[in-house]
Formats: C-alpha cells, structure tokens, sequence
C-alpha cells in the first residue's frame, strides 16, 4: 500500500529571513527541523550555494549531517536552465547538457534523488542528459510553473518525448499556482492600498483575468492588450501588478494534472496566503490533495509560499506551518 | 527581497562606494544586471561607475561579458564612483535603479528575457 504523499517546504519560502541575515542556510535548516516543517527539504542550488554548481566534499558532508540531526530528509534540488546568460546568443544544447550534468552531479552528492529543470531546456538536451541522470539516480522533473499548463505547447512536446523514452528520471513537477481559482484576494487587497493605485487598472486587470480564466480569450493576448492599456495610463507600478497577475496566476484545471499523474516525480505545493479558516482561497487545495492521493503520488509536497511578493510582514515558518497543517487535514480526512 | 541600497556610503581615495544588494531570490550572473546611480539629483555618468563584487572591480561595460561570474544573493557588492570632487559630509540622497534580466525568464513567443526593474531611494550619510 502506497504511504501516499510526503510533506516538505522548500527553503525558497524562507528567502526573506535568509536574504535580511536573519538566519543562516544551516540555520534555516535547524529550524525546519524543530517545527516540524519537513521531512522534505528542497533547496534551490544558487540560493543556498556559493559555489553552486560546484559542491566541496565538506559542505555536502556537513549538509547530510544536518539533515540527519535534524530528522529531514533531502527532497528536490532545484536546479536552474540559464539560456539566457549570454547577451549574444541563447545556449546551445550542447552547452544546456553541461549545465545540467554539472548540476546532476551536485544533486548526487548532496543526496537529492529529484532536480527540478525548467523549460529552457529543450527535449533533445534532457534525452541527452537522461545516462547521466540515470546512473546518478537523480529524476529530472520539468516544473510546469504558470503560465505553462499540462497541454501548452512546450510541455506537449516534453509528454511525447518522455513518453517515447520510457524513463522514470523523466518526469514532472506540477506548480500548484499553474492551476488557480482566483487571483489571490491578498494581492488585490495590497494593489487597492498603494498611493497611487488606479481602480480602473485593478478592474481591467480582474475582468481579463477572469475572461482568460473562464476561456473567453486568448490569456496571451488579454495580457498584451493589458499591458498596452496600463502602459498608455502611464500607471508604471499597476502594469507590474498586471503583468504578473497575467503570468503568476495560472488557468489550467487542476483536473489536467490527472493527464501526467503517472509522471509526477515532485510537487511545488505553490500557496500565497492562508486565511482564518485555514485554506488558501485562491487554490483548491482539497481537490488537489484528493487528486494526487488518489493518483498514486507518493514524492513530496513541497510547501512553496511566495506571498511575500505582497505580504511582507508575515512569518513564513508560521504560514507554511499552517499550509501543512491544510494539506494534511486534506490528505488524512479524505 | 533584500532591499537594493545596503545603507552604507563611504568615501574612497576617487570618490565614494554606494553599498549594493542584489534584489532577486538567487545568485545571477553579472551578464544579467545592470545599474543606474544618481546623487543629490544628478545623474552619474556610467563611465565613471565600477562595480565591486567578488574582491574584483568591473567596468559597468564589463558586465555584459561576464555570464560565467555570478553576485551570490548574501553579498554586498558595492558602486564605487570616480568623483571630480569629494562627496560632502552629511547626508545625501542616493537612489538605485538595477536592472535584471533573469536568464531563466524568457517569452517563448518573442525569445525575449524578461527584465525586471528595481528602484531604491535613500538619505545616506557618508562616512
């Protein structure tokens, strides 16, 4: 019998103690730990890592030891596909493969059995870093991260590869924020508040969210055409706020994971706020739990907050506590 | 986010340093950021500009090579300006902008990176 899926966070959700110095990585780490916010710990390689890609002996040494003592275990690294660094020219397959493999074999000596690749990583360069992954026994995942869905484009030609190759280090990582019910009542309630928030911005931003979302029109030319409409008003900061409530608050439903269950290595339990009822209103959390538990899903749930982009005076450990608190009240009550 | 200004302005032997902390979750590479300096209302050539970070100092110029080098996210890096005259004691407004480009971040239609701007203001003292 399936012991169901695992719970974990992502040390991402904590970026703002850790960037202000409140806490060290090892610290961070304790302290996930002593709340019982694991067992799962993810970590993003060139967040938590100087050198990252490059990983000493002792740091992955101290870093297992920490986990151990701890009672955690690792989760997921997340690895990052940087196409874009070079200002002359996108990077080619071949150098993508040296970029994954340096970063498969950080994830093997720190102990992580799953890395997250994101789309920049074409399915030529992914088949060519498969031996490696393989013999490593490290799973790539491909993060469906809104504005992608299980049926855009880019992730279909992703399924026909994987499914073609037949491995199980290739796989997915579904984001939670891919499949919204809303746009987070939080971030309208910053948007309203800021001095020189213009309501007609806000309403035109929520009626073409609410038109991409019910399948009226096109999401990309709703945003196109709202960014135009912001940036005529000359409403700088509201065309930031529309431009990412275009892109963050994804429209595919949470019913489509279904489609690539079987494929699931990881999840970014993705989550904005938690309300005094203790359930996120802008995501179905009791339906995505019931779906994966049923599904088969036995990897980790990795709480992933990102409200801070208009909370920022909440306690992460406290928020992510309360979203497991969520998930396994779902997962237990069903 | 860490906010953009660290709060430190000092005097150096050219000019002066503005403390700088890297506005984003991750490390980048240097070939994805780019600055802009303004003191007590004017605009500081970017010629005249140099960003240390990782014990070297760069050209602004320089940067846009640079996609091998990253600013880690724990870092202070810092502007250092080659000033005609010396800053004047006292306070001084200083505001940042910083441009980055994500090199993971780019519209599959238009094959562009997404930039992202950072503004911060602030009355430093210089010491």
């Amino acid at each position: 019998m399936s012991a169901g899926p695992q719970i974990g966070v992502t040390l991402y959700s904590f970026t703002e103690p850790y960037h202000a110095g409140e806490y060290t990585f090892e610290e961070l780490i304790r302290r996930v730990g002593e709340l019982g916010l694991g067992p799962g710990v993810e970590i993003v390689g060139f967040q938590s890592i100087r050198s990252f890609p490059a990983v000493s002996d002792s740091f992955a040494s101290r870093f297992r030891g920490l986990l151990d003592e701890a009672g955690l275990v690792p989760s997921a690294l997340g690895a990052n596909i940087d196409v874009c660094r070079r200002r002359d020219r996108r990077m080619s397959d071949e150098e993508t493969v040296e970029v994954l493999e340096a970063q498969i074999r950080a994830a093997k000596k720190l102990g992580f059995r799953v890395m997250r690749v994101q789309f920049g990583a074409a399915p030529d360069a992914l088949e060519a870093a498969l031996p490696l992954a393989e013999a490593s026994d490290v799973k790539l995942g491909m993060e469906i991260h809104a504005p992608h869905s299980v049926d855009h484009p880019t992730i279909l030609a992703l399924r026909e590869r994987f499914d073609r190759l037949g491995s199980p280090y290739l796989g997915f990582i579904p984001d939670f924020g891919a499949s919204m019910e809303s746009i987070p009542p939080g971030l309208l309630a910053h948007w309203r508040g800021l001095d020189a928030a213009r309501p007609d911005v806000i309403e035109a931003t929520t009626e073409a969210w609410g038109r991409a979302h019910r399948g009226e029109s096109d999401p990309f030319e709703e945003r196109r055409r709202l960014i135009e409409e912001a940036t005529e008003l000359g409403d700088g900061p509201g065309r930031d706020l529309a431009a990412l409530t275009m892109n963050l608050f994804g429209h595919q439903s949470p019913a489509a994971w279904d489609e690539i269950m079987h494929q699931v290595v990881h999840v970014h339990a993705k989550f904005y706020e938690i309300g005094a009822d203790g359930t996120e209103p802008s995501i179905r959390y009791a339906d995505l739990m019931d779906r994966f538990r049923r599904g088969g899903f036995d990897g980790f749930l990795s709480s992933e907050w990102e409200g801070n982009l208009f909370s920022p005076n909440v306690d992460p450990f406290d928020i992510v506590g309360r979203q497991q608190q969520m998930m396994r009240r779902y997962l237990e009550g069903s | 986010m860490p906010e953009v200004l660290g709060g430190s302005l000092r005097r150096t032997g050219y000019g002066y340093e503005v403390g700088v902390r890297l506005p984003w979750y991750r490390a980048l590479p240097l070939s994805c950021v780019g600055f802009g300096l303004t003191v007590d209302g004017d605009e500081v050539a970017p010629q005249r500009i140099r960003l240390h970070v990782n014990d070297r100092d760069y050209a602004l110029e320089e940067l846009a090579e640079l996609y091998a080098e990253h600013w880690f996210v724990l870092d202070e890096a810092g502007l250092r300006v080659d000033a005609d005259e010396p800053l004047g004691a006292g306070e001084h407004e200083v505001a940042v902008e910083v441009e980055l480009r994500p090199p993971y971040i780019f519209d599959e239609e238009t094959g562009e990176v997404v930039s992202f701007r950072r503004v911060a203001e602030a009355r430093l003292t210089v010491s």
